[in-house]
Formats: structure tokens, C-alpha cells, sequence
């Protein structure tokens, strides 16, 4: 008989039901079928990987996570730092301020009749739903704090952590807010605008003259910079949207300024988007290395998958596989509560780029 | 008397089939749409769609390729008015062949009996048109007893038929385009199945128990006693016949489905099953809205059909999927390619010429048998 090809090296194992196993255990065997389950756990392998090395890791956050009951997933990945930068939709961090405030979202249904549903002021995301008065209530909230801040412009990394903070000390509850404070983690929130904490912000200004201003383009700065202080990132995004370009951006513009940057070394992300229709969200990761947001040699998995589906089980199942891992993790330590932030005690400038390329002398 | 008969208590059908008909649009290769599409349409899949009329329109219609096209039809086609763009296609020689489910061409006697579909809204309330008798697919509305009626036409014309033996679906979807433009001459401008049997085109379909004429055949066979069989053998066999004796081949996918794999499999029976090398298609084109991520047939890239021999490994440029409804897809190819140079070949009427493929067919697999048992010896 002919030899066997050198494609044939690996059977399909048809997956066999267990009563009773973890998520862990279900993964380690879905790396065996096919499509999207065994990307789901190939994306456990990747991740595993990215703790063992020393890479700085980009969490990237779109789509309606944190209404959509995924917000203590992203909190533990703070706290228990297998993410070190959170980069975020204005709308998933002001939905889990409104829960760590106490209030909740509701389970609802995707064929509600609207016009019923705004005669309650009830606010639906597909089939969750809110009180309207409660974010009429957050957003005043926000706006009350932004206006006891010191007139002058924040980046959003600073203005999170200072809200987290401010958050941990009225409430004591856990969240994404709350956690990254916590942990130190910082948070960009690229299109801060385009959400109801932007919303507070601009009452903020209504409220006194020089407050609720947020200087986005200090957040390139210091993303970039952060980057060119610890060149070695990986990415890890669900959902695509502004998060996904934001941190990618980052690995671009640090390039410039740092030989040593070579885009991210590993790259993760579960996302609905297909790449066919052109956009964003659903490019592919081999069409970030054309850009350099990828390095040619990265291991790298690309989940299509609703995130509601995928991150509960891939968490899950890294509480079981990565405390090992975590405990011997070489994360970058950050100080955020300043106008200036540091990175392994080096500061991180938010007005120009550190531009190690430059000669010492 | 059926529930949901017109003639039931209650029953309004007014308001829901107040839309416009749904009338057969007919391309007539207007300038306009390929220039459109010629320079207008460059990148993602308004650009795929450009490459797909230009492969289709300047290589498989040119007449030294004389390519067999295969046209396959899934997804509800024919209820959304294009049966008009697959009549047009048909009348020009620009399609050979068609393999479709079912349902397309079930639907597609309605516009040959002179009923009416609707125009309507995909965001109505489904209990009040049950009650109403009136049946949705997605935005498109009619009312039940334009099945009922249908469905008693097929059974009338199974009996008429006389048809009694194992038969392929080209010769029953013939045999019935026969009978309908017998009885309304007028329907082979408005009826994909009349028309295809006027210009000889033989109509298959992949899964002829899953739509409502394999459902009147069935009762035929059980009220009737009747003896009419689709023998889906004979039709694999056409198939094979039909593209082994094509000089080059090459395919227009709708959708996807089994319809696909049907005209796909071809060429693996050729080479896999009867032992003739004849090679993959030499073109390819998709219109679909499924994704090759979730790994089902119907998304599967042309590359992917490489590896299975039903598509040959050098013609990667000639293969196109473009990722797009085809209610807005296929209106703007036909459009496309009954506006160019090649807009009309002569039609190969293969209808007439089954028994003469099958038997090349049967010769070649025989000799290829013989030849693979005296080298085994």
C-alpha cells in the first residue's frame, strides 16, 4: 500500500459525551473535531501560551459584553491579571457601571414589542433589557464626579482609573471598573465619545466650565509608548470594532519609534464579523501581518464565535489550566493614578513618543 | 373543506395581499448595470461580482471555450421573481443545463397556472396570516390555495401523464413543461420549467422527495397505485454524461446547498467512481451568503473543491465567489451578460441528446472498467 500522505498525520477523535467534565477537560478534547470548536480550543492553547511568555497582553472589548452578563469574566481576567491593558467600548464600561452601582439589567426577549417596551422606559439590547430612568440616574452620577475633578484634560486611562477608583470607594462591589482599579490595570476607552460615560462627561462641562474634557489623542501616545517601554505584546479581542484597531494602532505607531517593536507575538480573538464583507472587525489575523500589527511567526487562532458562547467556557476553563502560569507570570507593573503613568517604573509619556531608535549620544 | 381554504369563514385575504405582484424580471443587457458593474464595482464582493461577470460573460460564453454551463438554483428563487433572469439565460444558450431544488421549480408553476404572488413585508404577524390562509415566504405573501391548486394540477397532470415507470427528473420536469405549455402556450415567458422545455434545457433536481412535487408524486404512488418512480441513478448519470462530453465545463452556484453538490459531484463520479480522467471544472462561480468558517458545503471555497478533483488546480483565477444575496446578485449578472459581445450562443438543446450522453458515458466507464481489470491481472 502507498505511504501515507504527510497531510494524514492526525485523526479527527469524534467527541465522546462525559457526565461531569469541566471546561477544561471538554476543550482539551474539542482540540481533536473541527471549525469553530476546535479554534475554541486552540484559542486555550494560545492564551496558555501568551502567559508562559513575557508579553504585555491587549484585551480588547466590543459588542454589548457587559449587558450581556460577561462582565465579571472580564473583571476576573483583570484581576487575576491574564490581561495587563483593557481596551474597551465607552458602552461596556458604563453597563458595568451601572451594575456595580447595584442596578441590574433584566432578562428580556429579541421579539418584544418595542413601542410597549418605550411606554415603560425600557430600554432592550436584543433580548436584555434596562431601566431608562436608572441610566438617567448614572449618567448624573458621572457627570457629579467628572465635575469634582481638577479642570483640566484626563486620558481616558487616567479618568477610568480615577472613576474605578471612585467607584470602589462608594460601592465596594466588583466589575471591570472596579477590578482594573484594583489591579492597577489601565483602560482606554478610544471612542469614549460614542457613549453614555462621554454623555456624563459632556454634562460635566455643562455643569463647570474646564471639566469633562478627555484628551484622546494622549491615549496614542501613551498606548504606543507603553508598547516601546515593553515591546513584547499579544492581543486578545472579542468582538472587534474600535478596541481591536485601537491596540493594533498601537503596535503600528510604536513601530516607528522602536526597532525592538514587531508586532504583536500572539494574537487571539473571537468575532462574529467574517473577513468577505472588508471590514474591520472581521479581517483576518493573517491581514494584520501585511500592516506589521502581527508578527509573521505569531501563533494565532481566530474564534468565529458570539462571545456570549465562547468566553464563558475559554475562562472557564483557564481557571482550571493557567493559575500555574499566572503564578510565574512576568506581568508589567503599572502606576495609573497620575497624569503621567508608569510602566515598570519607567514613566510613559502621554505628549510625544519615546523614541528609543534615537542615538545615545 | 381544508381550514385555511379561501372560502372558510372569516377569512380576509385583503390586507396582506395588497402588495404589488411579483412580477418575472427579464434582463435585457442594459448598459447602464455593466457599466455600473464594469467601474463601478472594484473592491470586496462588489468587486468579486464584477470579476464573476466579466470570467462568465468574456471566457465561459466564448464561443471557441463552447463551455457547458451548469446553473444551480438554491434558496427561494423563483418565489422572489427571478425566474425571469433564469428564462432569459436559458432562451440565449447562456445556461446548458440546471440543477435547482424542488421548490424553485414547484413555486415556479404558480406563474404558469396565472397565480399571484405578493409583494409584502417581512415583519408581519404569522398567526394572523394562518388565519388569513395566507402563506409567507419571507416578504413574499400568497394565499394557501395557490398550493392547493398547484398541487392538484401536478396530480392531474401525473395521471394525464400517463407516466408509469422509474424516470429521471429532467424527463418529469420536460414532460411537465410539455403539459403546461400545452394547456397556457403564453406561460414559456413567465415559467422557468415551460420555457426550459421549449428550449430543450434539462431541468434536475438533487432531492426530488423534498418539495411539493415529490410530495404529489407520493400520492400518486399512494392513492393512485401509480408506478411513476424518480430513479435520482438515471439523473446522477445524466449529470456525468453531461459534463464528460462538455469540451471545457463551468458552473453558475446559487446559494449553495445540495443543488452544489450535486453538479459538483460530477467529476469525482467520472474519476473516482467509473475511472475516466476528465478533470475538473474549468470555472467556477458562487453567489452565496453562507461563510467558509463554519465548514458546510454550501461556503466551501472553489480551492476547497481542488482537493476533491471537482475543480481543476489551474483555473484558481477563473473561480469567483462573490458573498451576496442573490435576489440582488443575480438580476445585475444576467443583466451583465446578456448585454455582452457573447450575450447569445446556440442553444445545445441537450434535452434531446440524454440518451446519446448516457450511452458515451456507459461505453467510456466500461472501457475504462476493462482497462483497470486487465491491469489488476
Amino acid at each position: 500500500m502507498k505511504e501515507k500522505s504527510r497531510f494524514l498525520q492526525t485523526p479527527i477523535e469524534p467527541f465522546a459525551v462525559e457526565a461531569g467534565s469541566n471546561a477544561a477537560e471538554i476543550l482539551g478534547r474539542m482540540e481533536k473535531i473541527s471549525f469553530q470548536g476546535r479554534n475554541l480550543a486552540t484559542a486555550h492553547r494560545v492564551w496558555q501560551k501568551m502567559l508562559a511568555d513575557d508579553v504585555t497582553i491587549f484585551l480588547g472589548m466590543a459588542g454589548a459584553l457587559s449587558a450581556g452578563g460577561l462582565r465579571l469574566i472580564v473583571a476576573h481576567l483583570i484581576s487575576n491579571r491574564y490581561v495587563d491593558c483593557l481596551v474597551s467600548t465607552g458602552a461596556n464600561l458604563y453597563h458595568d457601571l451601572h451594575e456595580t452601582r447595584g442596578q441590574y439589567h433584566y432578562i428580556g426577549s429579541p421579539h418584544a414589542d418595542d413601542a410597549a417596551l418605550a411606554e415603560d422606559g425600557i430600554d432592550r439590547v436584543y433580548d436584555t433589557y434596562a431601566s431608562e430612568e436608572e441610566f438617567i440616574s448614572n449618567d448624573a452620577w458621572i457627570a457629579a464626579f467628572a465635575t469634582s475633578l481638577e479642570a483640566r484634560p484626563y486620558t481616558t486611562r487616567e479618568f477610568l482609573h480615577l472613576l474605578g477608583g471612585h467607584l470602589w470607594e462608594t460601592t465596594g462591589r466588583d466589575g471591570i471598573l472596579t477590578a482594573a482599579f484594583r489591579a492597577n490595570v489601565p483602560i482606554f476607552c478610544p471612542a469614549i465619545a460614542d457613549s453614555s460615560i462621554g454623555m456624563g462627561l459632556s454634562q460635566a462641562r455643562q455643569n463647570k466650565p474646564g471639566t469633562g474634557y478627555i484628551d484622546v489623542i494622549g491615549d496614542i501616545v501613551e498606548s504606543a509608548n507603553l508598547i516601546i517601554r515593553r515591546p513584547r505584546t499579544a492581543s486578545v479581542v472579542l468582538g472587534g470594532g474600535t478596541p481591536k484597531n485601537f491596540i493594533n494602532q498601537a503596535s503600528v505607531q510604536a513601530e516607528f519609534y522602536s526597532d525592538k517593536v514587531g508586532g504583536h507575538r500572539y494574537a487571539l480573538q473571537i468575532v462574529t464579523d467574517v473577513p468577505h464583507f472588508g471590514g474591520a472587525s472581521g479581517s483576518s489575523l493573517e491581514e494584520a501581518q501585511s500592516w506589521g500589527k502581527l508578527a509573521a511567526d505569531s501563533p494565532r487562532v481566530t474564534v468565529q464565535s458570539d462571545a456570549t458562547i465562547a468566553l464563558p467556557f475559554l475562562a472557564s476553563a483557564l481557571a482550571a489550566t493557567a493559575p500555574p502560569l499566572l503564578a510565574k507570570r512576568t506581568m508589567p507593573v503599572f502606576t495609573l493614578a497620575g497624569r503621567v503613568m508608569t510602566i515598570d517604573g519607567q514613566t510613559v509619556a502621554h505628549e510625544r513618543f519615546e523614541d528609543v531608535n534615537e542615538s545615545a549620544v | 373543506m381544508p381550514y385555511r381554504s379561501p372560502s372558510s369563514p372569516g377569512h380576509s385575504l385583503k390586507k396582506s395581499l395588497s402588495g404589488k405582484p411579483i412580477a418575472n424580471y427579464r434582463p435585457t443587457g442594459r448598459p447602464e448595470v455593466r457599466y455600473l458593474i464594469d467601474h463601478g464595482f472594484q473592491a470586496f464582493n462588489a468587486g468579486r461580482l464584477s470579476e464573476a461577470c466579466q470570467i462568465f460573460s468574456e471566457k465561459m460564453l466564448a464561443p471557441e471555450n463552447d463551455t457547458t454551463i451548469g446553473l444551480t438554483i438554491a434558496g427561494a428563487m423563483t418565489p422572489a421573481g427571478l425566474g425571469g433572469c433564469v428564462i432569459e439565460m436559458m432562451d440565449r444558450g447562456l445556461v446548458d443545463f440546471i440543477i435547482s431544488t424542488g421548490a424553485n421549480l414547484y413555486h415556479d408553476l404558480h406563474y404558469a397556472l396565472n397565480f399571484t404572488l405578493h409583494r409584502g413585508s417581512p415583519f408581519v404577524n404569522d398567526v394572523e396570516l394562518f388565519e388569513d390562509g395566507v402563506i409567507r415566504i419571507y416578504d413574499v405573501l400568497f394565499p394557501a390555495t395557490v398550493l392547493l391548486e398547484t398541487d392538484a394540477y401536478i396530480r392531474d397532470f401525473i395521471v394525464r401523464s400517463g407516466l408509469n415507470e422509474a424516470i429521471t427528473t429532467s424527463e418529469f420536469h420536460y414532460r411537465l413543461g410539455l403539459d403546461l405549455l400545452e394547456k397556457n402556450p403564453a406561460c414559456v415567458e413567465y415559467s422557468v420549467v415551460a420555457r426550459a422545455a421549449a428550449a430543450g434545457v434539462p431541468l434536475y433536481t438533487s432531492s426530488p422527495g423534498d418539495s411539493s412535487i415529490g410530495m404529489n408524486i407520493a400520492y400518486h404512488e399512494l392513492m393512485n397505485g401509480g408506478t411513476l418512480m424518480i430513479d435520482p441513478n438515471k439523473d446522477v448519470n445524466e449529470v456525468c454524461a453531461i459534463v464528460m462530453a462538455g469540451k471545457q465545463n463551468g458552473c453558475v452556484i446559487l446559494g449553495g446547498g445540495s443543488p452544489k453538490n450535486f453538479y459538483l459531484q460530477a467529476q469525482p463520479t467520472l474519476w473516482e467512481v467509473y475511472g475516466i480522467p476528465k478533470g475538473g471544472n474549468e470555472y467556477f462561480i458562487q453567489i452565496t451568503t453562507d461563510s467558509v468558517v463554519w465548514g458546510g458545503l454550501s461556503g466551501a471555497t472553489p480551492a476547497e473543491a481542488v482537493s476533491w478533483g471537482k475543480v481543476n488546480p489551474g483555473v484558481l483565477p477563473d473561480t469567483v465567489v462573490a458573498y451576496c444575496d442573490s435576489t440582488i446578485a443575480f438580476p445585475l449578472f444576467c443583466e451583465y451578460a446578456v448585454g455582452s459581445p457573447n450575450g447569445r450562443r446556440p442553444r445545445k438543446e441537450l434535452v434531446h441528446k440524454r440518451d446519446e450522453l448516457v450511452a458515451s458515458l456507459t461505453r467510456e466507464a466500461k472501457a475504462a472498467h476493462k482497462k483497470r481489470q486487465s491491469e489488476k491481472s
